[in-house]
């Protein structure tokens, strides 16, 4: 009964007008939250697809000494001093310095071709396992049952796909194709050999080396090392904000030569974030507005019945009780909107995830998206709560002189 | 939160009157109310008298909480009004203090059971036969299920007195609640309200401009 009293006055174009606009603004926001997460998601893949298996985290960047005619002739290794590494530690950007660490033992590795065998001299660096983007399980090295997990240079890859093959003497081999075939790895040294199954578990674009896990590398120092530590040819240093000009400044000055990740990709990404932002503040604005609306509505309509919650506060009735009258109906609407603007954030996706599927990137999931506009419009209801209660509250006294 | 409240034994005034008249500096008015002390007692039945412009209305909605815009203090026993909350007037609206306002506050667009049963479903007093048989004894359920806004302003007194009875009180305020009722209905809604406030050893507090609450008790006359 009391519902019937006070939903009186309540102007159907003015909830209409408001739920509308929210509907609007929250489904821009959603919707640019979800395109955000979906083309983030499909960057970050694209790095991976191009460059297998990634760093674990894109702060990452690898550095190394150019390699001059000077070290050519004299035979010397560009690598990094323990002076100059403490130098990159010590400054404001760097959050750690990791090295590439190479084998000093022989490493061939055979694979059988459709019965051709192919042989060829290679080499073994090994990275932080942490700083890896790979499942532990794959990248495990266990001496008594030993397999050898390997990551390839993508560029190698293509190299002997598009050079050797090509010719027409050697045929082509895919990704997945090469991880399958086995592979004989033979290691000398100390006056040793042996010969070891290996496998490529993984392709990467930006680790332009043969990376093998840390295990293993100190497995086989300690089988065939020579004992004498060399200074590493390459870092991989942690920075806060891999666009920072300081980093560039302070590598340009040491004529050091950065690699990782694609820089296109980052400014994709980051053109992506500054877009997908502006949208969402788009959105947010038009939502803002719309809780405008429904305050000034709120306003008239408490204004307007004002009589009437005047005579149910005099009855004895609280202003919880007239309050929650009102909050229910804020409360319903703003669900309804909420569901509608879900509703149509999938739908939108649904839409773009076919231009993206094209693109193969996949849609990721819609839960980000939702949390958000569940939590913006659990925001707008406190907001409408605080004020009905305020407005209701204000309705206690009248006709005061 | 708040405390139970209990009974209102006394209301009394010391030195109040409303800010406007203290603003205005009226000296001519020769009031028993404002600018006095005076103790309202529980059992006890007063009536107001007075011209227009004088302060009933006023008076009423200070001591229901309506407003505060007074000078002086009012008491409920011995504890000043001024302080209380909102939740501990709402409470005294529903248990201690019955208000009949001058514009009755009805809402028209629902019937009269609607809107005394709008009062009882907060307090839960009374049975829907008790309030129907106060609907008869006060001659208007032929008028029960009517809209209040289709019933004459008579008709209206009566189902808001009726109302106002429907919660347990200490005092019952009736501003003006007879000014349009003829002699016969005057008198079974004085005998309503009587019966009540003897029931419950209440204070009643009436004020009249023209025609007077004809109450069969003895009473206070107070000039305002």
């Amino acid at each position: 009964m009391i519902s019937k009293l006070l939903r009186r006055n309540i102007s159907i174009w003015q909830t209409a007008g408001y739920a509308l606009a929210t509907l609007v603004g929250l489904t821009i926001v959603m919707a640019a939250v979800q395109l955000r997460n979906d083309v983030q998601g499909g960057l970050s893949r694209a790095e991976d697809s191009e460059g297998g298996i990634g760093l674990i985290s894109k702060r990452n960047i690898v550095i190394s000494k150019p390699v001059t005619m000077s070290a050519t002739l004299t035979g010397t290794k560009p690598g990094f001093s323990s002076t100059d590494i403490a130098d990159i530690k010590s400054q404001k950007w760097c959050g750690g310095v990791s090295e590439f660490r190479a084998a000093d033992f022989g490493v061939w590795a055979g694979i059988d071709l459709g019965g051709r065998t192919m042989q060829t001299a290679l080499f073994f660096e090994s990275v932080p396992d942490r700083l890896l983007d790979i499942d532990s399980d794959e990248w495990a090295f266990d001496p008594a049952q030993p397999v050898i997990p390997i990551i390839l240079s993508k560029d190698y890859l293509t190299l002997y796909n598009f050079g050797f093959a090509s010719t027409g003497r050697m045929p082509m081999v895919s990704e997945s194709m090469l991880g399958k075939i086995p592979l004989t790895v033979t290691l000398s040294g100390n006056g040793r050999q042996v010969s070891l199954p290996g496998r490529i578990v993984g392709f990467s674009s930006w680790l332009n080396t043969v990376a093998v896990p840390e295990r293993f590398m100190d497995w086989a120092h300690g089988e065939f090392g020579s004992g004498t530590a060399e200074e590493p040819s390459r870092l991989i240093v942690e920075v806060a904000d891999p666009a920072d000009p300081d980093v560039d400044k302070y590598l340009a000055a040491h004529d050091y030569e950065k690699a990782g990740p694609d820089d296109n990709l980052g400014r994709a990404s980051y053109f992506l974030t500054l877009l997908t932002g502006i949208i969402s503040a788009v959105g947010g604005i038009i939502t803002l507005l719309a809780l405008g609306i429904l305050v000034l509505s709120l306003y008239l309509l408490v204004q307007k019945n004002r009589r009437t919650i005047s005579g149910l506060l005099l009855l004895g009735y609280t202003p919880r009780q007239v309050s929650a009258c009102y909050i229910r109906l804020v409360l319903c609407l703003n669900v309804a909107v909420l569901l509608l603007a879900s509703a149509a954030m999938l739908v939108a996706r649904c839409i773009w995830s076919a231009g993206l599927a094209r693109i193969d990137i996949p849609v990721s999931s819609p839960w980000t998206a939702l949390l958000a506009g569940t939590a913006i419009m659990a925001a707008v209801t406190i907001v409408n709560a605080l004020i009905i209660a305020r407005l209701v509250r204000k309705c206690f006294r009248t006709g005061e002189n | 939160m708040t405390t139970k409240i209990k009974r209102i034994d006394s209301i009394r005034l010391e030195d109040a009157e409303p800010r406007i008249f203290a603003v205005d500096g009226d000296e001519r008015r020769e009031s028993q109310v404002w600018r006095r002390k005076l103790s309202l007692e529980r059992g006890k039945l007063y009536c107001m008298n007075a011209a227009s412009g004088t302060g009933k209305t006023s008076l009423c909605s200070f001591i229901t909480g309506v407003r505060t815009d007074y000078v002086g203090r009012i008491l409920f026993n011995d504890n000043d009004i001024s302080h209380y909350t909102i939740d501990r007037w709402c409470e005294l609206r529903r248990s201690h203090l019955a208000y009949l306002p001058q514009e009755l506050d009805v809402f028209d667009e629902l019937s009269a059971i609607d809107n005394v049963m709008l009062k009882n479903r907060l307090t839960d007093y009374r049975s829907e036969a008790e309030i129907r048989q106060m609907f008869e004894r006060l001659e208007i359920d032929n008028r029960i299920d009517t809209p209040a806004g289709r019933m004459s302003v008579g008709q209206k007194q009566r189902m808001a007195l009726i109302r106002a009875l429907c919660q347990p009180f200490d005092f019952i305020l009736l501003d003006e609640p007879v000014s349009h009722l003829d002699h016969y209905n005057n008198e079974r809604c004085g005998e309503m309200v009587a019966e009540e406030a003897a029931r419950l050893d209440a204070g009643v507090i009436f004020t009249s401009v023209g025609a007077q609450l004809i109450i069969n008790r003895p009473f206070i006359p107070l000039n305002l």
